[in-house]
């Protein structure tokens, strides 16, 4: 391993960590929803995916609406703050509407009546999401499994360039990946310790009946979580639109929707901490991979079998995950 | 009008008679005793009142309220405060952060800290370590201090000397009678001593039903009225 990390420079080293902490930014945003509904709710919940296409589109939208291509400047950034709030705020409330009307019925019930209920609202959204596309393309049948690479050429003119960061060259938007990534788990962290919210949702994680007899109303706490979750959903959709290793298609979400799992399962079911590890390790997987298939071996899907590798192992190793205390499966 | 009413009390685990036409009265400031063997429905008559298991018939009253039909965080929010049986602590939340979910919003978090820890300043020093790592007496001095500070006006507290050493069942018991002064009890000890010395009236269950009940003045542990029900 020594000898193969040799051959590279210091500088292509140095690139692929920071490009790793970009990828780690990205699937701290995409799976924190995920690991939050679980760990209070114990939902595993499979329209994630669909709210993340959501989100993409949304985003497009609000693209068109608030920004241009390749704004200069602080010009830029600004329209993109207002679509993260227009896409977080949208999604949330999509999100909460879900669990209100669908997700609250199945609570009690075994993981699989939740599982199957999630998996359905997935493909609801899914398709709805394809109708509305092609409507609004006026394209073919086809339009919305076709590659949309418009929305990317909108926003920052930087998440197109290479930013040169003290020698080291930098994609943009990895840049801002791992901002956003801070900001989020910043967020979510002071969010759970700092509010009465949040210490309602680590009380209901632990005990939500003990919760519910002091008086905390647990199923408004559950809206609360599906809405945060899908909202952080669906601005990871956005940033999609701008990650060379996706192109922007109804079926972005159930794509994006893997690597999430993976990122959860191997931080340990719900817990947040261990989430963000776990991103951080699946980050510098990632990027590793595609530093050797880019030089080493001709292989573009190593990135991606990395990932698998690290789930696996973490499965066979530890089997609750690096912080996790419930074994995968363990119900 | 009794504080809490509890009248012909059906309720069922899965197709399992547990309660059998249960009634009962807690009247305001009053400790009563819920005395039985295991398993003849203690614990389910205080899940009952909770709504954390609700009857298939009867009422439940409190301040002549109905509370059948209610959420369980509704008859919280109404002042009935539970003491489980297995303390059930947040383990992974500190002691004050336990307190503070206990604390209803708009409450006076100052006050409430201040009397959970007047009430057991072992507490106090332990406030910012993880509950899940305190001794089975400070687990169940905090899970008094949560029904003190959750502006009750009745705690249903369940075994809360089980599991405890006997040095330590007194100071749980001395806490007791001191919150017993500002809220009406329903206590559930299998400790028979323990629960006459705190409670003004007592009630029998049997099998799903009340077989017996009256003043614990007119009886002591090891009287023949007690044990026929009580002895295994």
């Amino acid at each position: 391993m020594t000898g193969l990390l040799l051959q590279f420079g210091p500088t292509a080293l140095l690139e692929t960590l920071i490009q790793g902490l970009g990828q780690a930014g990205l699937y701290v945003i995409l799976a924190s929803g995920l690991t939050l509904i679980f760990g209070l709710m114990g939902v595993l919940n499979f329209a994630h995916g669909a709210f993340i296409t959501i989100g993409t589109y949304l985003g497009a939208m609000g693209l068109f609406l608030l920004s241009s291509p390749n704004a200069a400047g602080v010009g830029g950034f600004l329209p993109l703050l207002g679509v993260f709030v227009l896409v977080f705020v949208g999604l949330m409330a999509l999100g909460s509407l879900v669990e209100f009307g669908l997700v609250r019925r199945l609570y009690g019930r075994p993981p699989i009546d939740q599982i199957l209920l999630t998996f359905g609202v997935a493909t609801v959204l899914q398709q709805l999401a394809e109708i509305f596309v092609n409507l609004f393309t006026g394209g073919t049948s086809n339009q919305a499994q076709t590659p949309w690479p418009e929305p990317a050429t909108y926003g920052p003119a930087v998440f197109g360039e290479n930013v040169t960061v003290a020698g080291l060259a930098i994609d943009g938007v990895v840049l801002m990946e791992i901002l956003v990534g801070a900001v989020v788990v910043a967020g979510v962290y002071l969010f759970l310790t700092r509010t009465r919210y949040g210490l309602y949702i680590r009380a209901g994680s632990e005990d939500d009946e003990m919760a519910e007899a002091l008086g905390i109303d647990i199923r408004r706490v559950f809206t609360v979580v599906f809405g945060i979750g899908s909202g952080l959903a669906g601005v990871a959709g956005t940033f999609l639109i701008w990650q060379s290793t996706y192109d922007v298609t109804v079926a972005i979400g159930a794509q994006a929707l893997l690597p999430a799992f993976i990122v959860v399962v191997v931080g340990g079911l719900g817990t947040f901490t261990g989430t963000v590890v776990a991103a951080a390790v699946a980050g510098f997987f990632f990027e590793f991979g595609v530093l050797l298939s880019t030089n080493v071996f001709d292989f573009v899907s190593l990135p991606q079998m990395l990932l698998f590798i690290l789930l696996v192992v973490t499965l066979i190793v530890r089997p609750t995950g690096i912080l996790g205390e419930e074994e995968v499966g363990g119900h | 009008m009794s504080l809490l009413e509890v009248r012909d009390v059906h309720t069922y685990y899965g197709e399992s008679h547990i309660l059998e036409g249960v009634s009962l009265d807690v009247d305001t400031d009053e400790v009563v005793a819920l005395l039985g063997r295991n398993g003849v429905g203690k614990t389910t008559t205080m899940r009952t009142i909770l709504q954390l298991t609700p009857p298939r018939k009867g009422r439940v009253r409190f301040r002549g309220e109905e509370m059948v039909g209610k959420r369980t965080s509704d008859v919280a929010k109404r002042g009935v405060g539970w003491i489980p049986e297995d303390r059930r602590m947040f383990g992974n939340l500190t002691v004050e952060e336990n307190i503070r979910a206990a604390v209803p919003s708009g409450s006076d978090m100052g006050a409430a800290f201040e009397t959970a820890f007047e009430t057991f300043p072992i507490l106090e020093e332990r406030r910012q370590q993880d509950a899940g790592t305190l001794s089975g007496g400070q687990q169940q001095m905090l899970a008094i201090a949560r029904g003190l500070v959750g502006d009750n006006e009745m705690l249903l507290v369940d075994e809360p000397s089980e599991g405890l050493a006997p040095q330590i069942v007194a100071d749980v018991g001395e806490a007791l009678a001191r919150v017993s002064n500002e809220v009406a009890v329903l206590l559930v000890e299998q400790n028979l001593r323990l629960a006459l010395n705190l409670a003004d009236r007592f009630y029998v269950l049997d099998h799903g039903q009340v077989v017996d009940e009256g003043d614990t003045a007119a009886v002591d542990p090891g009287s023949e009225r007690l044990t026929r029900h009580l002895s295994a």
